[in-house]
């Protein structure tokens, strides 16, 4: 303990906490103590600054300008031919040299530094107004710009709304579409008979009631959230963009399809019955089975469901790893091996619902599940061959280290891509292109479209290959790789996410008439802007006639509100008037409005102000005892003080 | 009623260091003894982390930290929160610094955000997949030329490597290249001076974290459109961590914010209703 106290920590730790408290002690009244803290710190802020100054600005950007630094004259003297390269390092460089290759100009701005020094002189303080000029001069020409460009414009845009709420209603239409009334109860219909046939005859029916229940409400707050980005459109190309991502999200990630049957599909840890949910119940679920293991990679959404279930789940968690293996590849290489591990499998979990994974399949163990589904696709060669077969055609074993290696890779890589690409910055459209043509090569027939099979395989190649370019760095190999998995995976995961996300869109579609990449035609906008209204009551986001009509009302009394408060505080600051009567209202309620930004704004430097507190509290804490001690030192040594100055 | 008007006169001519102590203590309580008070996130926050999640690894964020200590408590956890989210989303970052003081804040966070287990250590090297330029003095200066040409602008980085033997800084020549722009804002220059100099004219896609003295300023630009995020204070930042799930200062200081907030209504109210029944008796 007292060894750290007298180590670089220790003793910085004890100055953090006396000097915070010094500083603090002011709140109780100004004292010595407060004053030495006070005056340190100024000091060392203008030592600090000055330092700063000298090394950050003047230095390199004066200084070294008209007197270069000795290395950089001798590099180009090196340049110049003035120097031979034995005397390089050795040779010395005279002040005449290094001023001679400095940048004269320079001197004018070193002059106008010195003007403004002038500024202490009595006589002659007024040659420091002609520097300060030329900086007022010149900040003013880009604070012009800045402002108008970055300010004015955009914010006197962003002021420009449609008064009436008429443009809320508008874009909450485009978003929402338009349905007739009635027409939303039949789409819930559907949408409700497509779910249950999606989830099969594994359901209780209050289960699937909560299911289907649940699905729309999250459909709809989805939904919302889409509309409420661009309700208050901010940047409309942004809300779009997100929209789009929320449909995809919806549709691809599924997150909250998988949430809603983890929760009431019963009996079994909830993301096994996940997993039974998604492939089970249907001959598309089946065909699901077979291609995810035909393809020996588990989709990513279902190995995070894994991941969690084991780590959620204690009787899973000893497992993990091997159950991994088995549900991943490992159970894939035969039917012998699949079947055996299968029935390791129920034997290990004879109470978990292991069977029930798949056994909506109609399978009673999971490797029978799978079993008959799993044939691999026929031996081809691996990528690595494929390319150098194609590269270096006779060559399979080219010199990497060649130069002329590179230059022939650079030159396939060219003529498949049809624009220049080094090796190393493979994007993925290029590594498609060039699986395709590699496709091409070999016959599109024996191909596997889908690039699902043989990920293993093809990554071992792609090692290889990668292994061969010592050039490449780290970051490049990281991109090659990630951009091959998605390209590899992407095939896959498409095929294997369509059904499922076909339903997704679908039942999206259907309930909300959603099509965001179709916005309406000027027809449809013009017979929307005719009779807004007509349209509210099918709302697909439950937004009927009175929510949107208090919405209107809100928008309306909120513009109404912005117009009133900026007119009346201009009144205000109308000062040639006397403000009397009308004016006079207006300019009270001008103060009204101006009293209330700056309490709202008021209100954040208060928080602002606790932050700050809270944060030294913190730094406090961070050393408690010392903090503590060094508190009842500076208390003791205050009451000392008080006492001795009361005496006097 | 004439001895309540009596305590009111007291009340109003209450020492303020008993204020000062109150304060102290309602800070103090919550953080040696956390309650743990709900907090909900704001959409403004909400947008700004949905910026960052819809990126895609590999893609290149470019960060302005312009803060220093004073400013700590409330932009460092945004800051340690950010650099975990870029990091566990494998985003190339390059950070720049306009605050002499604010690089080795930087390279507190990045340290730190690299010690998380759900970091990948191993991928981010320096100069390799994530960059300090450091500080460069010039306020708007700086950002024009950055929109220009970033390696003219900073001819090293913070660790002197001249900027042209960064792989990385190849990827990014001036400010557009950026696939998101975050600033971290502790005063001039700062959100600002960035959207008003840089954001139109370079066409940056821009989220800002400010303090809460700033924010009001700053409101307006995230209502144009001009940010597409904002977290505003030591609550914006608490809001940040929630989202990215990590538990760090600001949260810990949520409890005493509220705290301290109550505190401050308290005595407004009591302040006020001192004030207007002791004029009604006419005692002052």
């Amino acid at each position: 303990m007292l060894a750290w106290l007298f180590s670089i920590q220790g003793l910085a730790a004890l100055l953090t906490c006396f000097a915070t408290l010094m500083i603090f002690s002011f709140l109780y009244r100004d004292n010595p103590f407060y004053k030495f803290a006070e005056h340190v710190f100024v000091g060392v802020a203008s030592g600090y600054a000055f330092v700063l100054v000298w090394f950050q600005i003047i230095k390199p950007n004066l200084w070294e300008k008209l007197l270069v630094p000795e290395d950089d004259v001798r590099q180009a003297l090196f340049r110049e031919g003035r120097i031979a390269p034995g005397d390089y390092l050795t040779d010395e460089v005279s002040l005449f040299e290094r001023l001679a290759h400095g940048e004269w100009v320079y001197f004018l701005f070193l002059v106008l530094g010195i003007m403004m020094l002038l500024k202490v002189s009595k006589k002659i303080h007024w040659i420091s107004r002609w520097p300060l000029a030329y900086v007022i001069g010149a900040f003013a020409g880009i604070q012009i710009i800045q402002a108008a460009q970055g300010s004015l414009i955009p914010q006197l845009r962003a002021t420009m709304k449609d008064f009436t709420g008429q443009g809320t209603v508008l874009q909450l239409l485009d978003q929402s579409g338009r349905l007739p009334d009635g027409e939303l109860e039949s789409r819930q219909e559907e949408v409700q008979r497509m779910l249950e046939e999606f989830l099969g005859d594994g359901l209780y029916p209050e289960q699937r009631e909560a299911g289907v229940t649940e699905l729309r409400a999250d459909l709809s707050s989805r939904l919302m959230q889409v509309v409420r980005q661009d309700l208050y459109a901010r940047q409309p190309r942004n809300a779009l963009r997100q929209a789009r991502i929320q449909v995809e999200a919806l549709a691809a990630k599924d997150s909250a399809m998988q949430a809603i049957l983890c929760r009431h599909w019963g009996g079994a840890p909830l993301e096994w019955s996940l997993a039974a949910a998604t492939f089970g119940g249907s001959d598309e679920g089946a065909l699901l089975v077979k291609e995810i293991a035909a393809s020996g990679e588990l989709p990513d959404y279902l190995e995070r469901a894994f991941l969690r279930a084991c780590a959620n789940h204690v009787e899973l968690a000893p497992w993990q790893d091997r159950l991994y293996t088995l549900l991943n590849r490992t159970w894939l290489e035969t039917p012998e091996t699949r079947r055996a591990l299968a029935l390791e499998l129920d034997e290990l979990f004879p109470e978990s619902s292991l069977g029930s994974v798949f056994g909506a399949t109609g399978a009673a163990s999971l490797g029978e599940a799978c079993a008959g589904a799993l044939a691999r696709p026929p031996e081809r060669p691996s990528l690595t061959e494929l390319f150098k077969s194609e590269a270096f055609p006779g060559d399979l074993q080219p010199d990497w280290r060649d130069p002329t290696t590179h230059q022939r890779v650079d030159s396939l890589l060219k003529q498949v891509n049809a624009r220049p690409a080094k090796f190393g910055e493979w994007s993925v459209d290029q590594l498609r292109d060039l699986e395709s043509r590699i496709a091409a090569s070999e016959g599109a027939d024996t191909w596997n479209p889908s690039l699902a099979a043989d990920l293993e395989l093809r990554f071992a190649s792609l090692e290889r290959l990668l292994g061969d370019q010592p050039d490449l760095t780290r970051i490049q190999r990281e991109r090659i790789r990630d951009a091959a998995w998605r390209s590899w995976r992407e095939g896959f995961l498409a095929e294997a996410g369509r059904l499922r996300r076909g339903l997704l869109e679908r039942g999206l579609k259907v309930l909300t008439s959603v099509d965001l990449s179709q916005p309406f035609s000027e027809d449809q906008v013009r017979e929307l802007r005719r009779d807004p209204e007509r349209y509210l009551g099918g709302s697909a986001v439950g937004i009927g006639r009175g929510a949107m009509r208090g919405r209107m009302l809100v928008e309306i009394l909120s513009n109404l509100l912005v117009v009133v408060g900026v007119c009346t505080g201009v009144f205000y600051f109308f000062f040639s008037k006397k403000h009397t009567g009308a004016l006079g209202v207006a300019s009270k309620v001008g103060i009204a409005f101006l009293m209330m930004s700056f309490g709202a704004s008021f209100g954040y430097t208060v928080m602002g102000r606790i932050s700050l507190a809270i944060g030294r509290f913190q730094d406090l804490m961070f050393y408690p005892w010392m903090a503590g001690a060094a508190m009842l030192i500076l208390i003791a040594a205050l009451v000392v003080q008080a006492r001795k100055k009361t005496g006097e | 009623m004439n001895a309540l008007a009596r305590l009111l006169e007291r009340f109003l001519s209450l020492d303020r260091r008993w204020i000062f102590l109150l304060m102290a203590v309602c800070i103090l309580f919550p953080l040696l003894k956390p309650i743990g008070l709900p907090f909900s996130t704001d959409p403004a926050v909400e947008d700004l982390y949905e910026a960052i999640e819809n990126l895609r690894p590999g893609d290149l964020v470019l960060i302005s930290c312009d803060y220093d200590p004073g400013s700590k408590p409330e932009l460092q956890p945004f800051t340690e929160a950010l650099f975990v989210h870029l990091f566990r989303k494998k985003l190339l970052v390059v950070v720049n610094c306009l605050w002499p003081a604010a690089p080795p804040l930087v390279n507190e966070a990045i340290e730190k955000a690299l010690t998380r287990d759900d970091v990948d250590e191993s991928f981010y090297v320096l100069n390799e997949a994530y960059v300090n330029l450091g500080y460069k003095d010039g306020r708007q200066l700086v950002m024009l030329g950055m929109g220009q040409d970033i390696h003219e602008t900073y001819p090293r980085t913070h660790d002197g490597t001249p900027v042209s033997q960064v792989p990385l800084m190849n990827q990014v020549r001036r400010l557009a290249d950026s696939d998101l722009f975050v600033n971290v804002s502790g005063g001039s220059p700062g959100t600002k001076e960035w959207v008003e100099v840089a954001q139109g004219r370079f066409g940056m896609t821009m989220v800002a974290s400010c303090t809460a003295v700033m924010a009001p300023d700053n409101i307006p630009y995230y209502e144009s459109g001009q940010l597409v995020g904002l977290a505003g204070g030591m609550k914006g930042s608490a809001d940040y961590e929630s989202l990215v799930g990590v538990k760090g200062t600001a949260t810990q200081g949520m409890d005493a914010q509220s705290f301290g907030h109550l505190l401050i209504i308290l005595f407004i109210l009591l302040g006020n209703v001192a004030y207007f029944m002791t004029r009604k008796k006419g005692i002052r």
